[in-house]
C-alpha cells in the first residue's frame, strides 16, 4: 500500500503525463518528418492524379482551351460507346492468356532449373531466361516484327519448310492478339522464372526429405508440397501480373498500332487515342477511372479469396 | 494504480492517430486536385491570351522544333549557323522530335503546348495546319507578310497559289511554303533491265503495272510494297484514290465523306489483289521499305522524294550510280490527279519572340536554305527555280518532280479532324488488307465512321 498521498500522486501523475506528452508529440513529429516525403509524394504523384483524373471525368477538354463542364455526359457516352467495349473485350482476351502462361511457364520453368540443373549452369540459365526482361519493349517489338513478318519472316520461313503452313502473325485478327501474347510472355517470363526461383529456395529439403521417407513421388511432392508453400508466391505475382497485363500498351502500338483493324487495341491504347491522339482529355479520363475500378476490383476479389489458398509458411 | 489509463498511448507508441491522418491527407489531395484542375485552364488561358508582342533587336532566343531523328535534323544545323550568323541578336536552339508520322508529331507539339513548353517555331505539314488553326496554336503571318512585301511577292511569283492556300486557314496565312511531295512510282532500273521493261512510260496504266508486277514474280520479287503499314497515313492512301479519276475520302472542302466514290473502291480493290490475288506485294508490315529495295526484292515502292535521304545515306544511291528512277504513278482509271503535301513553319503563338521567330520562318523559305536543305535528298523544294537544279538529281528524271504539277494539284485531306479521319481509315485499311473485310464493305464502314467524326464539332 503506497504511503504517498493522493494529492502528491495526482502531481506526480500530471508531471508524468507532462513529460509523456511532450515524449510522445515529439516522437509523433519525429514520425511524420519521416514520412513526409513518401507521403507528400503518394498524395502529389498518385493521389492527387487521380482524383484530379476523377474530376476530369466530368468536363470537356482539349488541354489547350479552358475545361467544360459536362456532367455525366462522359460516362453516358461510354455506356453506348461500342468500341470501348470490344478494347475491354481485347484486354480481357490478352490478360487471361498472358497471365496463365506467365505464371505456368514461370514456375515450370523454376522447377526444372531448380531441380534438374546441375548448380554453375543455373547461373547461366538464370540470365538467359531473364535477360529479354532487361532489353527495351520498343527493342524487342521491332525485333518480333521482322521474326513475325508473314511474308519474308524467319518463323514463317522455318514454318513452311517444316510443315507447309505459313501464319499471318500480326496481319490476322484471329493472330494478332496470340502474337502479342507470344512475345509479351517471351520477354517477361523470366521476371516470374526469378521470384519462383526465390521461392522455391525458401523451401525447407526437410519437407522433401520427410515426404521421401513416407514414399511420396517426385510429382506428389510438387502438388503437396512445393505449390502450397509457393503460394504466397504465386498470389503476389498473379495480382502483378494482372496490374500489368490491364496495363496492356507497348507491344501493340509498336507492332500493330491497334490492328488490324480493332484486333489489338487495348483498353489503355484506347485511352491513349482518345487522349492524346484526338485530345479528349475528359473522355480519356473516363475510360482510366473505368479501368482502374476494373483492376481495383480484381486485385480485392484476389485479396479477399486469398486465404483459402494462400498459405504463409 | 497503472501509469496509463485506458484509452490513453504509451509514451512509446508512435501511432498515428487515423484522424488526423485522414484529415491531412484530405487536405492535401483537395488541394493537388484543385492545382491539377486549375492547371487544365491556366495552360488553356495562357494559349489564347499570349500577347502579339513585339519585339525590338534585344537578344533573343527561340526554339526550333523539326520532326525527325539525329540524322534527319543534320540539314537544319547547317540552316541554324547561317541564319544566326546572319542575325547576331537571335539565338536558336534547335530540338529534334522523333515521331512515326505527323499526326504523332503533333500530339508531341501539342502536348508541349498544354505544358507550357512550346517552341517558338516549329515544321507543320498540311496535315496539321487546319488543326493548328482551329486551335489557335499558330500565328497568322499576315501583319508580317505586310510590312516584308518585296520578300513575299518574290516567294509568290516563284510558288504555286496551291501551296499558298494549303497551308492558310480560315483566309489567314499560317505558314511560308517551304518544301513539297507528290507521290511517284520509284522503280529499280536494275531490276527493270533485267525483266526487259526499262523505264514504264509516262502515261501507264493499271494494266502496265501488273504486267511488270508479273515478270518481278516470276524472278521472285515483289512488284511493289502496297500501303498499310503502321505510319502509313492519310497521303499515302489517297494518292491510289487520286490515280482513279482523281476520287478523294473527303470533299474538296474537307466536310462532307466521298469514301463510297467508285474511284476509291477501283484504288482499294486494286490495293487488295496486288496483296491477295497477284501476290505481287508482301502483307503489310513493319519492315521499312528501304530493306526489301536495297537488297533487291522490290521492283517498285510509292513514295515523294523524302526516301531519297535514306537511300543516299545508305549509299544505296550515290554521285556514281544510282539504280532507282521515278516514273509518274499509273492511271487506275479515267484521269490522273497529283496529290501533294506541303510544309512550311509557324510560329506558336506563344512565342515570346515572335519576330525572331519571323525572320526564322522566312529564312527557311530563302532560295540558299532550300538548297542546303534539299540537296541532301529530303523533299521538293517549293520554288520553281529550284526545280530543275542539277542537285535535284538523283533521280535521273527529277524534273517530273515538278512536271507532276500540271496535272493539277490536290492537296492531301487534312481537316482540323485530322487525326481521327487518318486512324479510322487506316483501321478500315487495315482490316480490309488482313482480308478480313471486302474493300466495298471496308469503304462503307469508313464512310460511316468519317460521317461521326465530321458530325462533331471540330
Amino acid at each position: 500500500m503506497s504511503t504517498e498521498t493522493a494529492p502528491r500522486l495526482a502531481a506526480v501523475a500530471a508531471r508524468r503525463r507532462a513529460r509523456t506528452g511532450a515524449l510522445f508529440r515529439s516522437d509523433r513529429v519525429a514520425a511524420y518528418i519521416m514520412l513526409a516525403p513518401t507521403i507528400i509524394s503518394f498524395l502529389i504523384f498518385l493521389a492527387g492524379p487521380i482524383v484530379a483524373g476523377l474530376g476530369l471525368t466530368f468536363f470537356q477538354w482539349d488541354a489547350l482551351s479552358p475545361a467544360k463542364f459536362v456532367g455525366l455526359q462522359n460516362y453516358q457516352t461510354l455506356i453506348h460507346d461500342s468500341l470501348a467495349w470490344t478494347t475491354l473485350w481485347n484486354t480481357v482476351s490478352y490478360v487471361v492468356p498472358d497471365v496463365t502462361l506467365k505464371i505456368i511457364l514461370g514456375l515450370v520453368l523454376a522447377t526444372l532449373v531448380n531441380t534438374f540443373v546441375i548448380a554453375p549452369l543455373r547461373y547461366v540459365v538464370r540470365v538467359t531466361v531473364f535477360f529479354p526482361v532487361i532489353i527495351s519493349a520498343v527493342a524487342a517489338a521491332t525485333i518480333w516484327n521482322w521474326l513475325m513478318n508473314s511474308d519474308v519472316g524467319l518463323i514463317n520461313y522455318y514454318l513452311q519448310q517444316l510443315t507447309g503452313l505459313q501464319i499471318s502473325w500480326l496481319n490476322s485478327s484471329d493472330w494478332a492478339m496470340r502474337s502479342l501474347v507470344i512475345v509479351d510472355v517471351w520477354r517477361n517470363v523470366g521476371f516470374y522464372f526469378v521470384v519462383f526461383t526465390a521461392g522455391l529456395q525458401g523451401i525447407s529439403d526437410q519437407y522433401y526429405e520427410a515426404a521421401k521417407i513416407d514414399g511420396a513421388n517426385g510429382v506428389q511432392q510438387f502438388f503437396r508440397i512445393t505449390l502450397p508453400l509457393l503460394s504466397s508466391t504465386t498470389f503476389f505475382l498473379l495480382i502483378i501480373a494482372l496490374i500489368d497485363g490491364f496495363q496492356f500498351f507497348d507491344l501493340s502500338y509498336v507492332m500493330t498500332q491497334a490492328g488490324p483493324g480493332d484486333a489489338t487495341r487495348t483498353l489503355v491504347y484506347y485511352i491513349y487515342d482518345q487522349s492524346f491522339h484526338f485530345f479528349r482529355f475528359g473522355y480519356g479520363s473516363t475510360l482510366a477511372m473505368v479501368l482502374f475500378v476494373i483492376i481495383g476490383l480484381i486485385t480485392l476479389i484476389q485479396v479477399r479469396f486469398s486465404n483459402r489458398w494462400v498459405f504463409y509458411a | 494504480m497503472s501509469e496509463h489509463s485506458e484509452g490513453q498511448q504509451s509514451p512509446r507508441d508512435t501511432t498515428l492517430p487515423r484522424s488526423s491522418f485522414l484529415k491531412g491527407s484530405a487536405v492535401a489531395i483537395g488541394a493537388g486536385a484543385l492545382a491539377t484542375t486549375a492547371g487544365a485552364g491556366l495552360a488553356g488561358a495562357a494559349v489564347r491570351k499570349a500577347p502579339f508582342n513585339i519585339t525590338g533587336r534585344a537578344q533573343a532566343t527561340i526554339t526550333f522544333a523539326a520532326w525527325g531523328g539525329p540524322d534527319a535534323i543534320k540539314p537544319f544545323q547547317v540552316t541554324m549557323h547561317k541564319f544566326m550568323a546572319r542575325n547576331p541578336s537571335i539565338k536558336v536552339n534547335l530540338i529534334a522530335i522523333p515521331a512515326t508520322g505527323w499526326a504523332s508529331l503533333f500530339e508531341t507539339i501539342i502536348t508541349r503546348i498544354a505544358a507550357g513548353n512550346a517552341p517558338d517555331i516549329i515544321r507543320v505539314a498540311i496535315e496539321g495546319i487546319a488543326l493548328f488553326g482551329s486551335k489557335n496554336l499558330a500565328l497568322p503571318l499576315d501583319p508580317f507578310m505586310k510590312r516584308d512585301t518585296a520578300f513575299i511577292e518574290e516567294l509568290r511569283s516563284d510558288t504555286t497559289p496551291e501551296m499558298w492556300n494549303a497551308l492558310a486557314y480560315k483566309g489567314k496565312q499560317l505558314a511560308l511554303p517551304f518544301s513539297w511531295n507528290n507521290i511517284m512510282t520509284w522503280y529499280n532500273t536494275q531490276l527493270m533491265a533485267q525483266i526487259g521493261m526499262g523505264r514504264p512510260k509516262d502515261n501507264w496504266t493499271a494494266d502496265d503495272f501488273l504486267a511488270m508486277c508479273a515478270k518481278l514474280k516470276k524472278m521472285g520479287k515483289y512488284g511493289t510494297l502496297a500501303p498499310g503499314a503502321p505510319g502509313d497515313g492519310l497521303f499515302i492512301f489517297e494518292c491510289w484514290s487520286m490515280a482513279a479519276n482523281g476520287a478523294n475520302l473527303l470533299d474538296a472542302s474537307w466536310t462532307k465523306s466521298t469514301a463510297l466514290d467508285p474511284g476509291n473502291l477501283t484504288a482499294w480493290q486494286f490495293l487488295h489483289d496486288l496483296v491477295w490475288k497477284y501476290k505481287y506485294s508482301p502483307r503489310p508490315g513493319a519492315i521499312p521499305q528501304a530493306t526489301f529495295f536495297e537488297s533487291g526484292r522490290l521492283g517498285t515502292f510509292f513514295a515523294g522524294r523524302w526516301p531519297l535521304q535514306t537511300y543516299i545515306l545508305d549509299k544505296f544511291c550515290t554521285p556514281k550510280g544510282c539504280p532507282m528512277d521515278i516514273q509518274y504513278f499509273p492511271i487506275l482509271s479515267g484521269t490522273r490527279k497529283t496529290i501533294i503535301g506541303i510544309d512550311g513553319y509557324p510560329v506558336i503563338r506563344t512565342s515570346k519572340y515572335p519576330e525572331a521567330a519571323w525572320e526564322l520562318s522566312k529564312f527557311m523559305s530563302t532560295k540558299e536554305t532550300m538548297t542546303d536543305w534539299m540537296r541532301q535528298g529530303t523533299n521538293i523544294p517549293c520554288r520553281r527555280s529550284l526545280a530543275y537544279a542539277n542537285w535535284m538529281s538523283p533521280p535521273a528524271h527529277y524534273r517530273e518532280f515538278w512536271d507532276s504539277t500540271k496535272t493539277g494539284l490536290i492537296p492531301v485531306t487534312s481537316p482540323p479532324q485530322y487525326d481521327e479521319i487518318d486512324s479510322a481509315t487506316f483501321r478500315w485499311f487495315s482490316k480490309m488488307m488482313a482480308n478480313e473485310v471486302t474493300p466495298k464493305a471496308a469503304l462503307t464502314g469508313l464512310d460511316k465512321d468519317l460521317k461521326a467524326i465530321l458530325a462533331k464539332p471540330a
